[in-house]
């Protein structure tokens, strides 16, 4: 509980989690506040804010409520930030567990490949993934992780790299458990808390690249999302800017969120870790 | 005399030490008989650790030949390596480290008897309880985690765990210089007894020629990588012939004072 008691004492990191519980209830208010598709028309077109009590924000050019369409796209936003982030460490710890643990030719090619991962731009990745296979939320979801995992890959391998030399893992391989056994049972678990620390990092980029994505026109066509909400508001950009503002300030307050509170909790939890 | 279970012939090993090759095992060789207790005693950095990861195949060696239980321990691998490990185990110095943090202390002793398919899983528990009390522990700590024991608890768990395949051998590596002293006692107590109903034989590394005095039956002194002397353990303590010996009996100041 002292971890609670310290991760509060920091306001930024309290700021971040209030904004990640608003984001999280908007989420999870959506259909019942809205339960109507939020792609349907509800009024009038272009429907400027604090106009109309009941299109609080107003509407778009197609009419349809841009209320409605936030809320909703905060379900997208988390939902592929979080199973980004879900998939690239569960991806990263793997490869970077069976890299540091097998060592040799093993770590060399998985190395390798990291570092050709790596040396392409995530963006351009999932770019190219999601025009290649088409767009759809798992899509762009596994686009986004293919972009990144390495960094979970070789904080992995780093932790790997010093715990397999202890005696516990010495005291595995007496027993005569299987190699792979040891790497996954005994090794990974205890390398995972500094991979966990990227966390944070990666939902706030993941976010920030479906947004992108979506800007693109390679989003999910089915579903509300912010990115593609300042895509459209792109188009009457001059007269009512409101439109790409609007899902803007969502987008910021989001990633800094997730930062926020991912900075906080690592903070909180080192400084357990030195007190112990 | 009876045919050795492990012997261990011209063990050779190499470190590079910031570009200087040492030695830390230079033509090593030993025997172990059933039931024996043979200690391997010299100061720090004398490769006695070395010779047990070597035994343990933690290590690998340049050179040399170790035949267990008639079986080439150096050509073994993978499936065939870890169905040996039944028959040789090895209990660990430090008891904070020998165990992951995160075990508990049923899922550390469930694990040998399940890699090795000596006890069916529904009897899993019952004979974890056993094992305990071989001990001379409660088997009601099953439940508990490892970093919620004590040290002397923990090594008595390490034993239990080493005990748990009935191997032939057990390398136990400094295993109660961790401890102290009013535990020492118990543990090596538990080690005796256990030889003594199981007939497994104990490759005891130490420098505490007290506790090896206790222990063993034959003691082999090492100094550089090389062993300086053999013997029975009461006539090489009583009349060291190498230099090393009589550095280690001097050390120990109550044996030359004593009896």
């Amino acid at each position: 509980m002292s971890l609670l008691r310290r991760f509060l004492r920091t306001p930024e990191a309290v700021a971040g989690a209030l904004i990640l519980a608003a984001l999280v209830a908007m989420a999870l208010a959506a259909p019942l506040l809205f339960p109507r598709d939020p792609l349907s028309i509800a009024g009038p077109a272009l429907l400027p804010p604090f106009q109309d009590w009941s299109l609080p924000l107003g509407t778009d050019r197609l009419g349809r409520d841009v209320l409605a369409e936030l809320f909703h796209g905060a379900r997208t936003s988390i939902a592929v930030g979080l199973a980004a982030a879900a998939t690239s460490i569960a991806i990263g710890a793997t490869v970077g567990t069976l890299a540091g643990f097998a060592g040799g030719l093993t770590d060399e090619v998985l190395m390798r490949i990291t570092d050709a991962f790596q040396t392409v731009p995530g963006f351009l990745l999932a770019l190219a993934f999601v025009s290649v296979v088409g767009p759809s939320l798992a899509v762009v979801v596994i686009a986004i992780a293919l972009g990144a995992w390495t960094g979970p890959a070789r904080v992995a391998r780093a932790e790997v790299l010093s715990i397999r030399e202890r005696d516990y893992v010495a005291s595995a391989r007496v027993i005569g458990m299987h190699p792979l056994e040891i790497a996954f049972r005994e090794v990974l678990p205890n390398a995972l808390p500094p991979v966990l620390a990227l966390s944070s990092i990666i939902v706030a980029a993941a976010i920030l690249v479906e947004a992108a994505l979506s800007f693109l026109g390679l989003g999910d066509p089915n579903r509300v999302t912010w990115g593609g909400m300042i895509a459209e508001g792109r188009a009457v950009l001059r007269s009512a800017p409101f439109l790409s503002i609007i899902p803007g300030i969502a987008l910021v307050l989001t990633v800094l969120g997730v930062y926020l509170a991912g900075e906080g909790f690592v903070e909180a939890s080192a400084a357990r870790k030195r007190q112990s | 005399m009876t045919a050795p279970l492990l012997a261990a012939t011209n063990l050779r090993k190499r470190f590079d030490s910031r570009g200087r090759a040492v030695a830390a095992l230079d033509d090593v060789s030993f025997e172990v008989a059933p039931g024996e207790t043979l200690a391997l005693v010299g100061p720090s950095g004398s490769g006695k650790t070395t010779a047990a990861r070597a035994l343990m195949r933690l290590t690998e060696l340049d050179g040399g030949e170790i035949c267990f239980d008639s079986e080439d321990l150096l050509a073994l691998k993978g499936a065939r390596l870890r169905a040996v490990r039944a028959r040789l185990q090895m209990v660990f110095q430090d008891p904070r480290a020998a165990f992951n943090p995160r075990a508990t202390v049923a899922r550390v002793l469930d694990d040998p008897l399940r890699i090795h398919g000596i006890v069916p899983r529904a009897e899993r528990p019952e004979a974890i309880a056993q094992l305990l009390q071989r001990v001379g522990l409660s088997p009601d700590l099953a439940t508990r985690a490892i970093h919620e024991i004590s040290g002397g608890q923990r090594q008595r768990v390490a034993i239990a765990r080493a005990i748990a395949t009935r191997p032939r051998l057990i390398v136990l590596d400094e295993a109660v210089s961790a401890l102290d002293v009013s535990v020492r006692g118990q543990i090596l107590e538990l080690l005796l007894d256990l030889q003594r109903s199981q007939d497994i034989a104990y490759l005891f590394i130490s420098h505490d020629l007290g506790v090896v005095r206790a222990i063993a039956h034959r003691v082999a002194i090492m100094d550089k990588g090389r062993i300086v002397e053999t013997g029975k353990a009461a006539e090489v303590i009583a009349n060291p012939q190498s230099s090393t010996g009589r550095a280690l009996v001097a050390a120990a100041p109550k044996l030359r004072h004593g009896a």
